[in-house]
């Protein structure tokens, strides 16, 4: 806040400020100073030429700054179009003829000093006023337009995402043929059983290997040179015997050597060599 | 920003997102399956491509040395076989492992008539029917090892006009060839 001293010859506002460095000289003083200015100032108001902390956008009663009977009265602000300092009705001081060059008014000194600018007309205030609230309804259109658009546009772009998660959702846990690869190979029981008596004729045919060379069973398929895990072994004598493998549920399956099953018949000519009658 | 601006870009925001994702959603349903199977899928191409290469150089070694590889455990070459057991080879497998056997076999063959046999009065001679005699021989057996089922399964379909089968966790792919036999006529 910058107090002004009427004085006759109206110095440049750096000598009042220069005086103000010279008296204070320290925070206490600064203080003093101020509580001294302001008792003054409720002492005689009409001191005070500027009313501080206006906002250029505040009321109009803020407008009222100048006590000088020589100034103009400012337009009403109700019904005065926008019009700058520069409007012809509104003569400005400053631009008078008929002040001295070298001695500005007080007004013209003290908003060059606080940098009010133009503001401080009303008439400027008003237009500028008007312009931001029109600013502002332009702005409000422009993004309500297209808000209108998306009001219309959302519900479809919803049904939309709700139709695609459902189809998700059905591929996903009930997929169709087309899209499930071909499941992997799976055993089963027949396959097994099936497997089984393949390896019982495939070790049967190491037994009667081994009798072929030495003209008599083996106590035991460890005297084989090859075996097959899982696979017993009992002798019937000296001629015959039995292969006993076993199902996953436990069913025995059996391949006896007087008499194989049919099931076997059928498998024997798995390794006979091609074209081999 | 006024609260109808706000309200505008946010539904349109959620609304492209959504079905941003449900497309994602669809691609996912679309390809996971597929995906899914595609590693047990190379598996078992793989296991198929290494038993044919087992195969035909056991054969190749059939062919030219008149016997079958020796036999070897599981994940081992044999010394016929050595270039087959580099670090990156069909033996080095992580999902299964493959091994090389032999297995005998039995063959009834007809055996040679014996012309200078003297007739024995009225009874019949022994020439009027064929006289069968067994013949040993050997033949070569391809197994993988796997505790994947599904994997040995596949192999069982894939050589269903081969003799195999599979025992736990082994199946067995065996080579028939037309063999000299091993053991001399009775």
């Amino acid at each position: 806040m910058t107090v002004d001293e009427p004085e006759e010859d109206a110095g440049p506002i750096e000598d009042l400020d220069a005086d103000l460095d010279e008296e204070v000289e320290s925070a206490d003083d600064l203080a003093d100073l101020i509580a001294q200015t302001l008792a003054e100032a409720e002492a005689e108001p009409e001191d005070f030429d500027v009313e501080p902390s206006v906002s250029p956008l505040d009321d109009d009663s803020h407008i009222e700054v100048l006590d000088d009977p020589t100034e103009v009265e400012p337009a009403p602000t109700t019904s005065a179009p926008p019009a700058g300092p520069t409007a012809p009705d509104a003569p400005a001081v400053p631009a008078a003829p008929e002040a001295p060059p070298k001695a500005p008014s007080t007004e013209q000194e003290l908003y060059g000093a606080l940098d009010l600018g133009p503001l401080s007309n009303p008439d400027v205030r008003d237009r500028l006023l008007a312009q931001a609230l029109a600013h502002s309804e332009m702005q409000d259109a422009r993004y309500r337009v297209p808000y209108a658009d998306t009001r219309r546009v959302r519900p479809w772009k919803g049904a939309l995402a709700a139709l695609l998660l459902l189809v998700a959702a059905v591929l996903a846990l009930a997929p169709p043929g087309w899209v499930r690869p071909e499941p992997p190979a799976q055993l089963s029981d027949v396959g097994r059983a099936r497997s089984l008596r393949a390896a019982l004729l495939l070790q049967a045919q190491q037994v009667d290997a081994y009798r072929v060379r030495f003209q008599r069973l083996p106590d035991s398929l460890d005297e084989l040179t090859s075996g097959l895990p899982g696979v017993r072994f009992v002798k019937s004598g000296t001629r015959a015997y039995q292969l006993i493998g076993y199902e996953r549920d436990g069913n025995a399956i059996i391949y006896d050597s007087s008499n194989p099953g049919p099931e076997f018949a059928r498998l024997t000519p798995s390794w006979t060599p091609e074209g081999a009658p | 920003m006024s609260s109808a601006t706000r309200h505008s870009t946010r539904g349109v925001a959620v609304g492209d997102v959504l079905i941003f994702l449900a497309t994602l959603s669809i691609a996912a349903a679309l390809l996971y399956p597929a995906w899914s199977v595609r590693g047990f899928r190379a598996s078992v191409e793989l296991a198929i491509s290494d038993v044919e290469t087992l195969s035909a150089a056991a054969r190749t070694v059939r062919g030219n040395e008149n016997r079958w590889p020796t036999p070897v455990a599981p994940g081992e070459s044999p010394p016929e076989l050595s270039g087959l057991g580099a670090d990156d080879g069909i033996f080095s497998r992580i999902e299964y492992t493959v091994g090389w056997t032999s297995w005998e076999v039995v063959d009834s063959v007809e055996a040679p008539r014996s012309t200078d046999l003297p007739a024995a009065g009225d009874a019949p001679q022994d020439s009027d029917g064929p006289v069968m005699e067994p013949v040993v021989r050997s033949v070569g057996a391809v197994t993988v090892h796997s505790g994947d089922e599904a994997l040995l399964a596949e192999l069982i379909g894939h050589y269903s006009d081969r003799a195999s089968f599979v025992l736990d966790t082994m199946w067995v792919l065996v080579l028939a060839e037309r063999a000299q036999p091993l053991v001399a006529r009775r």
